[in-house]
């Protein structure tokens, strides 16, 4: 799985400013195309690393039938969705 | 009872390397810190641009220092890693910064990319004690956006930017009044602010190494040998300074704009143009800025780093591109011998004024207007379109930008002062080659 690569994103954003990822997609080293759809969102942050903005999110969701845990990053000045982290 | 003002002075430790090092870290996904080991961040040395923008601090105990050229660097350590600048990310990181300051202190005066006074006067009942809320934001700042800096905290600019620099990195330190005679006068004379190898010659020859001995003597010695600046110095070692920050950056004082050709300069065609294309920017600039210029100077620097210059009054101020260029050619021709060949040229424009009187002049058969006019439309055509939108035919097929003396296009984002507000206005900071500071005086 690419971690801090762009993935593209279906994600809401809520009349109140909310932000809120739902359904990502990757592709894995072999092109295959892969969706996750993001069970629960466990918190979420402002982050400013490195005086880039952005949004951090831990969410939780099923990965090739496996539950994992990981860090999705949204980017403020490029409108970009990263996959950061994998936790679990 | 007059409360005494508490400033502090806010500095990024390593800035280039330390923004650098963090985007790595954080959104490179790698493990290696660029600070813990010996890295610099560096031109291209292909390009010829290569000299050291920034250290880390295992380069800086390697003796390589800020400014000097990177095989000099690699010479002093062999497996130096060298980074290139992302001058985008240094803007966002500042600019972050500074609106981070701006949250928490009613005043920030920015004074570089990487420093900046906050006024943190008043602020007790909100923060606590100056020193709680001062480590407070070092710390804030650490966690929050990955880069440490320094503080230095007193009653004024001078005193806190002085504390600032005492040791690195991630600390904290105090330069209260009381405590001048023991953490200021001990110091060598060229850790005082302002102190630079000219005048600490001037001061060595008069027996004069520490800053207490500065403070001791008698500012109308100073005054004789080192003319004003000398009594601003002895202000200065006697902790005396301004304690009121501005939001306002202050107007230029000058215009100059240089360029380094690729190959060396041997026509003098060829030099005109050059002249011409740094006429247009620093001409632009200033009639952005609303100012006109009284004298015009051109400097020069041979293939052999030997140094040119002469200036010339204007017949009066102006701010219009030809006519600028018609005396930087006049001055150009008298300077140059016509066979050496030239590395460097430069323009710069001085005695600058803001008002716009014109004494017609009856020998002259320019129309100043039709000038004016002309100037004031290219303007705007490249305001709207960018720069490249218009120019003069002379450039059409030549290798000469019809722009030159900035930054690159990508540094040329207020990277060298605080960030204009009008993106368009954007290219009006470009007033170092490299990134440094303003002077005080400016």
């Amino acid at each position: 799985m690419p971690l801090n690569q762009p993935v593209q994103m279906l994600s809401l954003h809520d009349v109140d400013g909310r932000l809120q990822p739902l359904r990502f997609r990757y592709e894995d080293e072999r092109h295959v195309l892969h969706t996750v759809s993001i069970q629960e969102i466990l918190s979420a942050k402002e982050i400013y690393y490195a005086g880039i903005q952005g949004l951090q999110y831990l969410c939780r969701a099923d990965i090739s039938h496996r539950e994992r845990l990981f860090e999705l990053r949204y980017l403020i000045k490029s409108h970009r969705w990263i996959l950061s982290r994998m936790i679990l | 009872m007059p409360t005494q003002k508490i400033i502090a002075h806010v500095d990024v430790n390593n800035a280039f390397l330390s923004w650098t090092a963090a985007y790595r870290l954080q959104f490179l996904g790698e493990t290696l810190d660029l600070r813990t080991i010996p890295a610099v961040i560096g031109g291209d040395s292909k390009t010829r641009h290569g000299i050291v923008l920034a250290k880390s601090e295992p380069a800086k105990a390697m003796g390589i220092k800020t400014g000097e050229p990177l095989y000099q660097a690699r010479q002093k350590c062999p497996h130096l890693q060298v980074f290139p600048p992302d001058y985008a990310l240094y803007v966002q990181a500042s600019q972050t910064l500074i609106a981070f300051l701006k949250e928490r202190a009613p005043m920030v005066e920015q004074y570089s990319i990487d420093e900046a006074w906050i006024d943190l006067s008043g602020t007790q009942r909100l923060y606590g004690p100056p020193l709680q809320a001062a480590y407070q934001i070092k710390n804030d700042i650490r966690e929050r956006m990955g880069f440490t800096v320094n503080i230095g905290l007193s009653t004024n600019k001078i005193l806190a930017k002085t504390a600032g620099d005492f040791a690195k990195p991630d600390l904290l330190h105090t330069l209260f009044p009381e405590e001048i005679p023991d953490k200021l006068w001990p110091l060598p004379v060229k850790k005082l602010f302002q102190v630079g190898p000219a005048s600490e010659k001037k001061l060595q020859a008069m027996g004069i190494f520490t800053v207490g001995q500065l403070a001791h003597t008698d500012p109308a010695r100073l005054r004789r040998a080192l003319h004003k600046h000398g009594e601003t110095l002895w202000r200065f070692a006697n902790g005396y300074g301004e304690d009121t920050l501005t939001e306002q950056m202050p107007l230029n004082k000058g215009y100059s704009h240089a360029m380094t050709a690729a190959q060396d300069v041997t026509e003098r065609r060829e030099a005109h143009r050059i002249l011409l294309s740094l006429c247009e920017t620093a001409a632009m600039r200033m009639r952005q800025d609303k100012q006109y210029g009284g004298c015009v100077g051109v400097f020069l620097r041979s293939h052999d780093f030997r140094h040119f210059v002469r200036q010339q009054q204007l017949a009066q101020p102006s701010d219009s591109t030809l006519e600028i260029y018609r005396q930087a050619c006049r001055i150009f021709d008298r300077l140059w011998d016509g066979t050496t060949p030239l590395r460097q040229l430069g323009v710069s424009i001085s005695k600058v004024t803001a008002a716009p009187v014109r004494q017609m002049c009856l020998f002259e058969g320019q129309d100043y207007e039709r000038l004016a006019k002309s100037d004031a439309a290219m303007d705007e055509i490249r305001r709207k379109f960018g720069e490249d939108a218009i120019f003069r035919a002379c450039f059409l097929q030549s290798p000469v930008p019809s722009m030159g003396g900035g930054l690159s296009k990508e540094r040329r984002t207020g990277v060298t002062g605080p960030l204009p507000q009008d993106p368009a206005a954007a290219w009006e900071q470009e007033k170092n080659p490299l990134p440094g500071k303003r002077s005080e005086q400016e």
